[in-house]
Formats: C-alpha cells, sequence, structure tokens
C-alpha cells in the first residue's frame, strides 16, 4: 500500500483537477471491481462484491484532491498572483516550489530576502494576497505562453521515507485515504462494499454530496487524514491526535456529531482485534461525513484517520504504522457490520 | 561542464560556515585540475592557482564565498525533535514546512514543524522566530542523541533546478554560484597567454564576518582581488533604487566608499571595451561582502565588486539567471587579459 500511497501523493491533483488521480486509480482497482463509473461531477464509484450480499452496502469514501493555489492575475513584470484553493496556511507558502498548470510548468513564491526587510517585517509571514509565483518570465506577455489565469499549482512531488518508520510528502490529505481504499477493493471482502472516491473536498466536501445522494446509503466511513498537533509547544490537551498512536476516531469534529452506536462499535471492533486507536480530543476540522450524514435521508457516518503532521503543508509529516492501523480497521468493519 | 550542470554541482553541496572544510575533497576531485596550486587554511577557505608561467607576474585573486547560511542544533527534545539556532541570517518566515538536511554522524532528513492554523494564539500578525520553531526527525531521542549531539549542522535540502528564460533555484546560490563565474571564467582563460596569475579563492565564513577571506587573502596575498558575491536585485516590492539592478541584465558592479574606485573604474571601461553587458549600482557604505575585508587585507588590495542579481536572497528558493553567470565570467576573464 505504501507504493501506492507514493504514487497517488505525487500526481497532480488540486481540487477540480483530479483527473490523473482518477485515471491512475481505475487503472489500480479496474481488474478488481464489478462495476466502476465516473459521475456526473467526477466521483469515481466502485461496486464490490462481497462473499455475501446485502441489501444496503456499506460506503467507504476518501478524496482525491488537494490543497493547491489557482493563479488569478499577471502582472505586467511576468510574476503570478494567486490564491489559495482549499485551506492552505500563508506560513506555509514562503520560498516553496509549485507546479503550475497543464503545461506543468516549475515556480517559486517569492519571498523579499530578508536584508530588505523593514525590522517589523522580520518573521512575519506574508499574507497570501501579497505574494506571487515566480516562473523566469519578465514580462506578461512571456509568461502568458505558458500560464493562464485559472490555471492551478500544487506543490512539487516529493514523498519520501522519512526518519523511523515515518512518510514525508504532498497530498498525504487525503491520497493516503484512496490508497487504503484501493487495497481494500484488490482484496477479497465478506460483505457488498461500494467504495467512493471524491473530488473537491477541499473546496467544501462538494463531491461527496453527489454520490451521497446518488448511493442513498444507511452507512458511510470516511478515510481521512487528520492534524496531529504532537509537536513540543503544544499543550497535551490540544494535540487532537498523535502521530504513532494508531487509527484516529472521531466523536465529533468541525462538521460532524458521529453517529453514538457506529462510533462505539468501531472502538470495540478495534478493542477485540488488538487494532491501535486513538480518540480525536480536540473539535476542529471537518471531512466528508458531513456530507453524507445531510444528504437525501441522512446517513450513519464514521471517520478512521491517520494522524499527520504539518497537513495541508508541502511536507506533511505521518507514520506508516498508523496507516497500517487504518487499514486494519476499515477491513474489519467492512467485513463485519451489516446493520448498527 | 556544461553551466547548468555545473551550478547545480556547486550549490548543491552543504557547506555551511565554519563547516566548509566538508566541501574541500569534493572540490579539490572535481576542479583540481583547474589549477597549478592548491592550499586551503583552517578558516575554511579552498584556494587554487594558476600560473602565467611570467616571471614576477603580478596575480589577481578572485574571491567567491564557500560557505552558506544554516543552522546548528542546540536542544534535541522529546518526540524526535531539534531546536536550532541559526548560522548567518536566516530567513524564519519561510521555514513552516521547510524540509532539511541535519549533517549528523548520519545524514538525516528533517522537516520544520508548522503549528496547525488552529493551534496558533493569533494567525494574521504572527511572526515566526527560530526560538519558537522545531525540527522533526521522525527520529527516537536516543537515536538523535547518539547521531545528531549539540552542534550538528543544518542545510536547507532542495536541488537547483530550472524556471523558464534560463532562470534557476536552489539553495546558497548565496554565494555558490559565484564560484560558477570563477571556475567559468578560468574555462575561459584556459590556454590564453596571461600577464597575471590568476587566483580563486572560494572563502569560508564570508556569513559570519567574512573570516575566510580575511585570512586566504593574506596568506594568497594577491595585487588585486575581485570579489563575487550576490545582491538582492528588483522585485516589486523593493525599494525604486533597486530599479536598476535586475535579473538578466549582466553582473552588478558596485561603487562603493570601501573598495577601489580607480580599479573599479578600470574594471568598467574594460567591460564597455569589450561590450559585455553589466549593471552599475551605487553603495555608499558597507558592501556586505569579501570585498569589504580585501580592500585592506596586508597592506592594501586594490578590490573591486561584482554581483550576481538574485532573488529570494537566503532562502531555500533563491533564483538567479545563467545568463548572468556567463556574462560574470566573460567579465573576469576580460579583466584578467586587461592587466
Amino acid at each position: 500500500m505504501l507504493k501506492l500511497t507514493e504514487k497517488l501523493c505525487n500526481l497532480f491533483g488540486p481540487s477540480s483537477y483530479e483527473d490523473l488521480v482518477r485515471e491512475a486509480i481505475i487503472e489500480e482497482i479496474s481488474p478488481y471491481c464489478e462495476k466502476l463509473y465516473t459521475d456526473k461531477v467526477g466521483n469515481l464509484i466502485a461496486f464490490k462484491k462481497g462473499k455475501k450480499s446485502v441489501e444496503k452496502p456499506m460506503v467507504f469514501s476518501a478524496h482525491m484532491d488537494e490543497v493547491g493555489v489557482m493563479i488569478q492575475y499577471i502582472s505586467d513584470d511576468g510574476y503570478l498572483y494567486f490564491d489559495t484553493i482549499g485551506g492552505v496556511n500563508n506560513s506555509v507558502l514562503g520560498a516553496r516550489r509549485l507546479i503550475i498548470g497543464d503545461n506543468k510548468i516549475l515556480g517559486v513564491i517569492a519571498s523579499k530576502a530578508v536584508h530588505m526587510q523593514k525590522r517589523e517585517e522580520r518573521g512575519k509571514c506574508i499574507p497570501v494576497e501579497e505574494m506571487y509565483i515566480d516562473i523566469g518570465c519578465t514580462t506578461k506577455e512571456d509568461a502568458e505562453k505558458y500560464v493562464s489565469v485559472g490555471d492551478l499549482a500544487t506543490f512539487v512531488p516529493n514523498f519520501e521515507e522519512f526518519g523511523d518508520g515515518f512518510v514525508k510528502s504532498k497530498a498525504i490529505d487525503d491520497r493516503f485515504g484512496c490508497a487504503v481504499l484501493c487495497q481494500m477493493i484488490k482484496e477479497d471482502r465478506e460483505l457488498d462494499t461500494v467504495f467512493v472516491f471524491t473530488v473537491c473536498e477541499e473546496t467544501g466536501c462538494r463531491g461527496a454530496l453527489s454520490a451521497a445522494f446518488a448511493l442513498n446509503a444507511d452507512k458511510a466511513v470516511i478515510i481521512e487524514s487528520t492534524t496531529a498537533g504532537d509537536m513540543p509547544g503544544i499543550s497535551e490537551a490540544r494535540r487532537a491526535c498523535c502521530v504513532g498512536k494508531g487509527a484516529v476516531l472521531s466523536v465529533m469534529d468541525g462538521g460532524t456529531i458521529y453517529d453514538r452506536d457506529f462510533f462505539e462499535k468501531a472502538v470495540s471492533i478495534a478493542e477485540e482485534n488488538d487494532v491501535k486507536y486513538q480518540v480525536k480530543t480536540t473539535v476542529c476540522g471537518g471531512n466528508e461525513a458531513r456530507s453524507y450524514q445531510t444528504t437525501g435521508n441522512g446517513c450513519k457516518v464514521l471517520a478512521i484517520s491517520a494522524p499527520v503532521r504539518y497537513i495541508h503543508s508541502a511536507s506533511c509529516v505521518a507514520k506508516t504504522s498508523d496507516f497500517d492501523e487504518v487499514l486494519s480497521l476499515a477491513r474489519l468493519i467492512a467485513d463485519n457490520i451489516k446493520e448498527i | 561542464m556544461e553551466l547548468f550542470k555545473r551550478a547545480k554541482t556547486i550549490t548543491e553541496i552543504c557547506a555551511v560556515s565554519g563547516r566548509e572544510h566538508v566541501a574541500f575533497e569534493e572540490l579539490k576531485e572535481r576542479f583540481g585540475h583547474m589549477f597549478d596550486e592548491i592550499f586551503t587554511t583552517p578558516t575554511g577557505s579552498f584556494v587554487g592557482i594558476r600560473r602565467c608561467g611570467k616571471p614576477n607576474a603580478k596575480s589577481i585573486l578572485f574571491d567567491a564565498h564557500l560557505d552558506e547560511i544554516g543552522f546548528m542544533v542546540k536542544k534535541i527534545c522529546d518526540g524526535g525533535f531539534l531546536k536550532v539556532s541559526g548560522i548567518g541570517g536566516t530567513d524564519t518566515k519561510v521555514l513552516s514546512a521547510a524540509e532539511v538536511w541535519i549533517h549528523g554522524k548520519e545524514k538525516i532528513a528533517g522537516v520544520f514543524a508548522s503549528t496547525p492554523p488552529h493551534l496558533r494564539e493569533s494567525d494574521d500578525n504572527e511572526k515566526l522566530f527560530l526560538n519558537d520553531m522545531y525540527i522533526d526527525t521522525g527520529m527516537s531521542k536516543e537515536y538523535l542523541e547518539e547521531n545528531t549531539p549539540i552542534g550538528t549542522v543544518v542545510t536547507y535540502k532542495t536541488t537547483t533546478e530550472k524556471l523558464l528564460n534560463g532562470h534557476i533555484v536552489g539553495k546558497s546560490m548565496d554565494d555558490k554560484i559565484s564560484m560558477c563565474t570563477i571556475l567559468e571564467a578560468f574555462d575561459l582563460l584556459d590556454g590564453e597567454d596571461l600577464n597575471v596569475d590568476i587566483i580563486a579563492q572560494f572563502s569560508g565564513g564570508e556569513e559570519i564576518g567574512y573570516i575566510g577571506a580575511t585570512t586566504a587573502a593574506f596568506k594568497a596575498a594577491p595585487d588585486y582581488a575581485v570579489a563575487i558575491d550576490v545582491t538582492n536585485s528588483y522585485i516589486p516590492e523593493a525599494p525604486i533604487r533597486k530599479m536598476g539592478n535586475k535579473l538578466g541584465g549582466g553582473g552588478v558592479i558596485s561603487y562603493s566608499g570601501t573598495t577601489s574606485r580607480p580599479f573599479t573604474k578600470h574594471f568598467i571601461e574594460v567591460l564597455n571595451k569589450e561590450n559585455i553587458p553589466h549593471q552599475i549600482v551605487g553603495e555608499p557604505g558597507r558592501t556586505g561582502t569579501n570585498a569589504h575585508v580585501l580592500q585592506i587585507a596586508r597592506d592594501g588590495i586594490p578590490t573591486a565588486l561584482i554581483s550576481v542579481p538574485l532573488k529570494n536572497m537566503h532562502t531555500q528558493a533563491e533564483t538567479a539567471t545563467l545568463g548572468d553567470l556567463e556574462n560574470i565570467a566573460k567579465a573576469l576573464a576580460a579583466l584578467a587579459k586587461s592587466l
């Protein structure tokens, strides 16, 4: 699964431009599922026949898109001004390299040299609206040969094994989740299961809305990456979750209060099977669970997440053992829960 | 060697101020054949001399600094995190999520930790300083205590790549890219009949106060010197006085109150005569380069300063153009021939 996570993380796929990720996933899973189609908004939906059929199969959902930036203006000097697509904090953008647009042009976010900063500017991250990208063009005319307003950009691919059992990459959120779903599709499943690879999670969990409506499921599990705050300077109470402590189960986040029975069932399955898990300790963030929970008749939702540090930056850090725990728990839930 | 390849090779060398000697072997191996004599100094400078073969020849020294800014481990924390001090003037606002090499007994990768936005005190006005930052290594504290003890140096971890139109981006263009211009000039002068010995000085410790240039120039004892460094060029938010100095306009020659005006004038005249593109900047006081100390080394060395126009200085995304490097190499070669 790690190889596939690497392959998917390194692909270009900001929200609304998930095509390359979708193509790679189709190639990966098409021999292993009974029905596979792309819906009207770009979600990829796969039906997997289990050993036993069920009337209302459980849905597993992960999003294909990643955060990035969109070009909004090209200046006379040939610089590209932009805004973020999805939540990217300005502090992680300065001096970062980006891949831009269909032509996959390399650019770098400019950053006024420390020597030219006034005292009060030192250490202060530049607001996004004042940042610009340098691609090596010095006129608007030249820059427009390579890049257009509306082009999307993401951090350069940089997946790498790191430290003692860690990985570092852009877009672990949520290519890791996509890799978990792919792995589950490749294996034999006990029960019929539906897998959804969604678009545009980072711009408001929008792809999942269409999928949730069409599938009309009664149980959905979101496989996600969630912010781990386990670093020096942050008190234990505010860490949300910790890297290396296993799959993260959420009771509540910024978008959803999770189904109590589903949550408890997940906890007891984890306990019974020695799956390492932790419960998220702060109410923050949010994911597609809300889309499933609030569409049509509504649906019982559960989120299983991998704890990831520096999420939405060019260098997310995660532990591979957590990936394995998420996969183990997702498998057990897929194969053992018929009704809640 | 093709210019981009040479620029990439040199800028990807990691040699932080005070630890330049780690690069000596590689420099000797790659470029040693270009010199008749080589010496290194205890203060981190690497010097190569090419003799012109004429008796009692004068000499001109081309200086570029080998050292780069970086960090040094000052504390090992629980959970595999390191606290570091800066070596040289690091720009802390670009460090969140930046990748680094930690040059321990084993070289390991690290990432500057970035506090999640919802865990910050205040978002917009927050300033980031090294004191509040940590490097995540993904290793155990025990491993770090053994492998990356206090004093271990840390550098940016990145590659040098091409942007469009001959622009290149990478770490430590300041000032390794200038080493490249000197080597290119040596190539241009290969087989030329010169009246002067030419000296390439890759000096240590510039970022912490010109230490290497002071001592190496004392030993090399040249008759003339040119410091080749980088200079902040025009960007939209720069003061208007920077307007005259742009990437792609050629090397930037400095008229300064701390360098030799007659020698600088001579340099500019040579370039005008040879039609070599260049730009001129006025820096009345300190230039912030080795020219500052070369001019007053020994009993005085007439010194000029030419700089590579650079954007994003002291970040991992320093940007320059290959055209400027070529023009500076031509300028140095023409100057050597003029003496």
